[in-house]
């Protein structure tokens, strides 16, 4: 990914989280941004490369993070990802909330340019550009892969 | 003109004219139209008809009404000819909607199955997709893991499992390299040769984790107390190496030592157990010791060495003496090997002598070797070294057997010996053949196990108890003795002497020798009590004057050996002393 691309990708992403966050977040609503936004990534991505594909990822995300957030870090790869969403979720509140925000906005950089890597600069933009230009609500009844 | 009549139809009677059936399939307004039109038609022509008119007018009416009729009649055929074209039409309607529904149905159909396609080709690409990303993934984590053994593998291959500490490679890399940044800019290079001080003790007496976890502590307090520009290195077993980088001089490793030895001084708590670690440290400099890494580290372990024969606990610097020293004890290690092979060991026996009555009770076995070109060489001079470089094994597995095999010979030729007594070495004695080896002497040599007595110093038997308290009951279902050597020198604890059975106690020479004073008075009468209380022998060993002897006497002490009835001998003159000889008491 070019640098101004994945300049304006990060920023994007830093600026949804932010908005997802509202005014005054704590790190219980950083969490619920994070993985609001995670949400509608899974939405768009699941029809392309399938439930288990967005997992893997997710989770090779995850253990790259980690690596920054070692907090962050445990062994994801045997956990069903309901279970690994919820622990992200608890880890994320019982942080500071700008440990958390950090680990949120480098958790979903990590996983869009590892994304790139695999399908393209230019599809993964397609994908994921309107969830980064949304700050919509997930409807309930769409499950996450 | 008169009023004209309302307007009506009649027929020829003047009856009101009814319509004709078909005129009522016709539609109500078109009937309505009609008949407007045909009054309308009569009105222009003047024709009103009334039932005053005359007759002519009446028949006049008629042919009009049956023309009428007729005009009915032919529409009402032209009606009936349009329904039928109408019904025609409608059936042709019907036709050309079934028609086009048919051609609908068959393009849903046609869309369905478009759909229904592309539905099947997206499930294809996104399960070919999901395959694709997850294989890369596992790729992508596989390829960590192989990166991440590589790397540890690297930092396994220069660095201790045990410590995490530099291993010898890496510190013979790093030691090269100070060498030529000191020679470039004319520094001095510094080495700490290091040993934990009866560290094996420990290890044998505690157990290998203990052992292991004080290795680690002192790990952590050598690399507390140095320079982050400098290394500590383990370089196996209980053998530690620093190295000072760019010291001005001596007084600097001096003062890097000193700490080193201070920071031992505080125990360390290991399972419980406080542990009093002390170090043992040589110290050479490049360059002045030596030109190159593998000099210096030789040297450095030359000068612990000497530290360590010096008393442990201390440091000492490298001289060039030392390596003499070194040399010489190089030396004698492979003349020990040439010796077991050419057997020029020897074995002389000092009698036990009873102190109520002078007679033999027995004999030590004592080794001496007889060195080509040397004179006989005593114990003292190589067993230590046996010891170190493991030759100890075979040689003590050869006196034992020699001694055994005098004692028996001694026997068949009617001497009473006794007991003769030979002494085992902790390394012997924890060895896993010792007991086995001493059942094959006793077989092969024929000697009742009653006759022998194995003499073991109190640091032998405190080494892992268990296994020397299972020993030591093998040895007693044998029948063979177990004597206590050098007793009150080594552990204090005494709690062995309940644990085990032992037979005999032996007082160390050093006591003897010091009944002289009050403080040496004490310790043997306290030893002689001890042993008579718990139905031991007590032999006094070391026995040179008469005045000790008779202070013994005194005391109740049994029998005792040493130069007052002579120095140990040969076999051939020992079994003249057994012939007859009684010596003076």
């Amino acid at each position: 990914m070019p640098t101004t691309d994945r300049k304006l990708c990060r920023e994007a992403i830093r600026k949804t989280l932010v908005l997802r966050a509202g005014d005054t977040p704590d790190a219980s609503a950083v969490a619920e941004a994070a993985l609001g936004t995670w949400r509608l990534v899974a939405i768009r991505l699941t029809p392309v490369i399938g439930t288990l594909g967005v997992d893997v990822l997710f989770k090779r995300s995850l253990h790259l993070t980690s690596t920054a957030f070692p907090w962050l870090s445990s062994a994801w790869d045997h956990e069903e990802n309901a279970t690994v969403l919820a622990s992200l979720k608890a880890r994320l509140e019982a942080c500071e909330k700008d440990a958390a925000a950090e680990a949120s906005y480098t958790l979903l950089v990590t996983f869009t340019e590892l994304l790139a890597t695999l399908i393209g600069e230019s599809l993964t933009e397609r994908l994921l550009g309107p969830v980064w230009a949304s700050s919509s609500p997930v409807p309930e009844q769409e499950s996450i892969s | 003109m008169g009023k004209k009549n309302p307007t009506r139809l009649i027929d020829a009677a003047g009856q009101p004219l009814e319509p004709t059936k078909s005129a009522l399939a016709l539609a109500p307004a078109e009937v309505e139209t009609f008949v407007k039109r045909e009054t309308e038609v009569l009105a222009d022509e003047g024709t009103v008809l009334s039932c005053e008119e005359d007759a002519s007018q009446r028949e006049g009416v008629v042919d009009l009404r049956e023309k009428i009729v007729d005009q009915r009649e032919e529409m009402a055929g032209q009606r009936e000819e349009m329904a039928g074209q109408r019904e025609e039409m409608a059936g042709q309607r019907e036709e050309m909607a079934g028609q086009r529904e048919k051609a609908m149905r068959s393009q849903v159909g046609k869309a369905r199955l478009k759909a229904a396609l592309i539905k099947s080709t997206a499930a294809q690409l996104r399960e070919a997709n999901e395959r694709l990303v997850v294989a890369t993934v596992r790729a992508q984590t596989m390829a960590d893991a192989a990166e991440q053994t590589t790397v540890q593998m690297a930092y396994m291959a220069e660095h201790d499992f045990l410590t995490g500490l530099p291993n010898r490679a890496l510190l013979s890399d790093r030691l090269a390299q100070s060498i030529t940044l000191a020679r470039r800019y004319g520094k001095k290079v510094a080495l700490m040769y290091l040993d934990i001080d009866h560290f094996k003790h420990i290890n044998d007496s505690l157990g290998h984790a203990v052992g292991d976890r004080l290795l680690q502590s002192v790990a952590k307090r050598l690399q507390a107390c140095i320079r982050l520009s400098d290394t500590v290195s383990r370089q196996g077993g209980d053998e530690f190496v620093v190295l000072l980088t760019e010291v001005e001089d001596a007084q600097s490793a001096i003062l890097s030592a000193e700490k080193l030895i201070e920071a031992m001084a505080h125990p360390c708590l290991v399972n419980g157990h406080r542990l009093h670690a002390t170090l043992s440290i040589g110290i050479s400099l490049y360059p002045d010791d030596g030109k190159d890494a593998e000099a210096i580290i030789r040297n450095a372990d030359t000068a612990m060495y000497q530290a360590k024969k010096s008393g442990r606990n201390k440091y000492m610097m490298f001289t060039p003496t030392m390596n003499d020293r070194a040399v010489t004890r190089q030396s004698i290690e492979q003349a020990l090997h040439r010796a077991l092979e050419k057997q020029e060991f020897v074995l002389h026996y000092q009698p036990k002598v009873s102190l109520d009555t002078g007679t033999i009770t027995g004999a030590e076995a004592l080794i001496r070797w007889q060195r080509p070109r040397h004179r006989l060489v005593s114990p003292k001079q190589f067993v230590s070294i046996a010891e170190e470089c493991g030759l100890i094994l075979p040689i003590g597995k050869w006196v034992l057997h020699e001694a055994c095999r005098q004692a028996q010979d001694w026997l068949q030729a009617g001497l009473d010996l006794g007991q003769i007594a030979v002494n085992v070495s902790p390394m012997e004695f924890h060895g896993k053949n010792f007991l086995s080896g001493v059942r094959e002497i006793l077989n092969d040599t024929g000697l009742d196990p009653r006759h022998l007595e194995l003499e073991l110093t109190e640091s032998g038997l405190m080494q892992d108890s268990e296994q020397t308290a299972a020993t030591l009951l093998a040895l007693k279902h044998l029948g063979v003795q177990i004597a206590v050597d050098d007793f009150g020198t080594g552990y204090s604890s005494l709690s062995y002497l309940r644990n085990f059975r032992i037979d005999t106690l032996k007082i160390d020479k050093s006591f003897v020798q010091d009944i002289d004073g009050d403080a040496g008075e004490a310790i043997v009468r306290a030893i002689i009590a001890m042993g008579m209380s718990l139905k031991q022998r007590v032999v006094a060993e070391g026995i040179e004057t008469q005045h000790q002897l008779a202070f013994l006497q005194s005391h109740n002490c049994k029998e005792g050996q040493g130069y007052y009835w002579g120095r140990p001998v040969p076999a051939e003159e020992f079994a003249t002393l057994l012939a007859g000889k009684t010596f003076k008491c």
